[in-house]
């Protein structure tokens, strides 16, 4: 056992070791450095667990604790990565300042956010227990799209995920879901009893039951917050949100892998409704834009998915009231449509607007002038090559981010 | 768009303040706590064995997770029912059954096994422990630690494992 300890503290004297190198880098933000500190924090607790004695321990026992100090590195291990490459000043640091202060208003006045590029073309967020107490929100955009700055309002789907575990949404929604899926089984009796060991349907609401619906109620509750995710950019962004989901994920995948999300047509039909509802304008042919993606899975793992669907479709309503609260609650909306126009206006004389506030309004005007009016600048506006529309674009947008911070950093002072 | 690594299930308040920490299968700090607790249990368990003094060991995992199997009970009148959900239910059931080879049957069942086993972590975490036939009860604590951290590095698996991954990739 001695062996396995001392590797295992050589392993996290490694990871250690290798924050404080990273604490040495340049970032362009304080952010990261103060994430690499919580995390240091984190593996410091755990080396102690193998302090002085640890040796008279039941080997069974501490195996076990090897264990979890091994998946506590390859876990963590990513997130260092990627606050390594947050150091790369390709990034569009425009960015930060307005998400950041987005992300202050929804979490906690003082989160720190590292939000830049990464290998993965879908965007995705971190959520470590360790962090996210402690308000840290770590968002990954794809590299291939880092210049894109219409892609900014899928941020708010990724901080919709940091909102649903501060507000503990899966407790909310679990008891619900569950009884919506006992009800489905007991409604649909003759088609589950062959399948499942139980003799009654009563029996789902007791220990015994309880393996057979394990599945479809995790797979819910996992869609339903992805859904309230969405639900969060869309009351942020407004249209905006729809055309950068649609531009990133459209036309589809082509098997579903997983039944943790719903299908992205499925996703894209509960966007166009809740839209419709909130009165934010849906994008021509939005749903259809997504094809549907074939779904391999047979016998009950099929059967449980599809009661997944249907509980998180039961679910959509409350979901979408949850995230109006909240979006209400900390005021995460600055949305206004005369920014919105003065935005675009500003946009098509090849200017960036000043006295904006809301990253929302800039995105929205944003992808107006680049739908609605096809990028087409002021006739005045020779600078502006041909074919080079779109590239300006992001500048525009780029820069009008920059002039907000510039302008809220004076308002703070 | 996705989420990496597991979301903690409820230990936050809209505050932000961590009030009640109930025990949640895919709490992601399960997986070291309880691996931490069995740690801790052990090391009271061999002082036991050898009557040494028991003041100088930690006990912060058995007190953290004592109180979070302690909530678990609460005081709803629906018992566990009311409090658990399936996956949870299905983790403590297993690790318990394998700790103690003792096959659970009812909510209720497990609902007595966890305000038992709560009450031998509190017993264990203030240390006025020193009898001799506490040793075997202990070690099932023990043991069922062991369980619940394995079961629930699992289960954090099973639902955050699923991602889709480049076809390429091997």
């Amino acid at each position: 056992m001695s062996l396995l300890i001392g590797q295992t503290r050589s392993k996290l004297d490694g990871v250690i070791r290798t924050i404080d190198d990273l604490r040495s880098l340049d970032y362009p933000f304080p952010d990261p450095v103060a994430v690499l500190n919580l995390i240091r924090e984190a593996f410091a607790k755990i080396r102690a667990d193998f302090g002085d004695g640890v040796e008279k321990v039941d080997e069974t026992t501490i195996k076990n604790l090897c264990k979890r100090a091994q998946e506590e590195i390859q876990n963590y291990l990513p997130i260092l990565g990627f606050i390594e490459r947050s150091s790369d000043l390709e990034a569009p640091v425009e960015m930060h300042g307005p998400v950041a202060r987005l992300t202050r208003k929804a979490i906690q006045t003082d989160a720190n956010l590292v939000i830049f590029p990464e290998w993965d073309y879908s965007p995705f967020t971190f959520l470590f227990p360790e962090l996210t107490k402690r308000g840290v929100v770590v968002v990954g955009m794809p590299r291939s799209e880092s210049h894109n700055a219409l892609l900014a309002p899928l941020s708010g789907h990724e901080l919709g995920h940091n909102v649903w575990q501060r507000e503990r949404l899966t407790e909310k929604f679990s008891s619900k879901a569950q009884e919506l899926i006992v009800d489905q089984i007991t409604k649909d009796w003759s088609k589950w009893k062959d399948d499942l060991g139980l003799s009654a349907p009563e029996q789902l609401s007791d220990l015994v039951g309880y393996r057979y619906i394990e599945a479809p109620h995790l797979w819910s509750i996992r869609q339903a917050e992805e859904t309230f995710c969405d639900f969060i950019g869309l009351l942020i962004f407004r249209d905006s949100y729809l055309h950068s989901f649609r531009y990133l994920l459209t036309p589809g995948e082509s098997v579903r892998l997983t039944f943790n999300y719903p299908t992205l047509k499925t996703r894209a039909r509960f966007h166009a409704g809740a839209a419709k509802t909130l009165g934010i304008p849906v994008p021509s042919g939005y749903e259809g834009s997504f094809d549907e993606s074939v779904d391999d899975a047979d016998g009950l793992r099929k059967q449980y998915g599809e009661l997944a669907d249907l509980t998180c479709q039961k679910l959509v309503d409350d979901l979408l009231a949850s995230a109006q609260q909240v979006v209400s609650v900390r005021n995460l909306s600055a949305f206004r449509p005369e920014e919105v126009a003065r935005v675009r206006k500003c946009l098509k004389m090849g200017v960036p607007t000043t006295g904006t506030t809301g990253i929302e309004n800039i995105l929205i005007g944003a992808w107006q002038f680049f739908l609605e009016d096809n990028v087409e600048f002021d006739a005045n506006l020779a600078a502006v090559k041909a074919g080079e529309g779109v590239l300006v674009l992001n500048e525009l947008i780029l820069k009008t981010l920059e002039v907000n911070e510039i302008e809220e950093r004076l308002r703070a002072s | 768009m996705g989420m990496r690594f597991a979301q903690s299930t409820g230990m936050e308040q809209s505050t932000g303040h961590r009030s009640t920490a109930e025990l949640r299968a895919l709490d992601p700090d399960l997986p070291i706590i309880a691996a931490r607790a069995a740690m801790q249990l052990d090391l009271v368990i061999g002082s036991i064995q050898h009557n040494e003094q028991l003041g100088q060991l930690r006990t912060d995992a058995i007190k953290q997770l004592a109180t979070m199997i302690s909530n678990l009970n609460g005081n709803a009148a629906g018992g566990l029912k009311c409090l658990v959900d399936p996956l949870t239910a299905n983790l403590l059931s297993k690790a318990y059954s394998d700790a103690s080879r003792a096959q659970l049957n009812s909510l209720q069942e497990l609902e007595g096994a966890m305000k038992k086993l709560g009450q031998m972590l509190v017993e264990a975490s203030t240390q006025e422990v020193p009898q001799q036939d506490l040793v075997r009860a202990l070690t099932l604590v023990r043991d069922f630690c062991v369980k619940l951290s394995e079961y629930a590095a699992s289960k954090r698996q099973l639902a955050y494992g699923e991602k889709p991954v480049p076809a390429f990739r091997r």
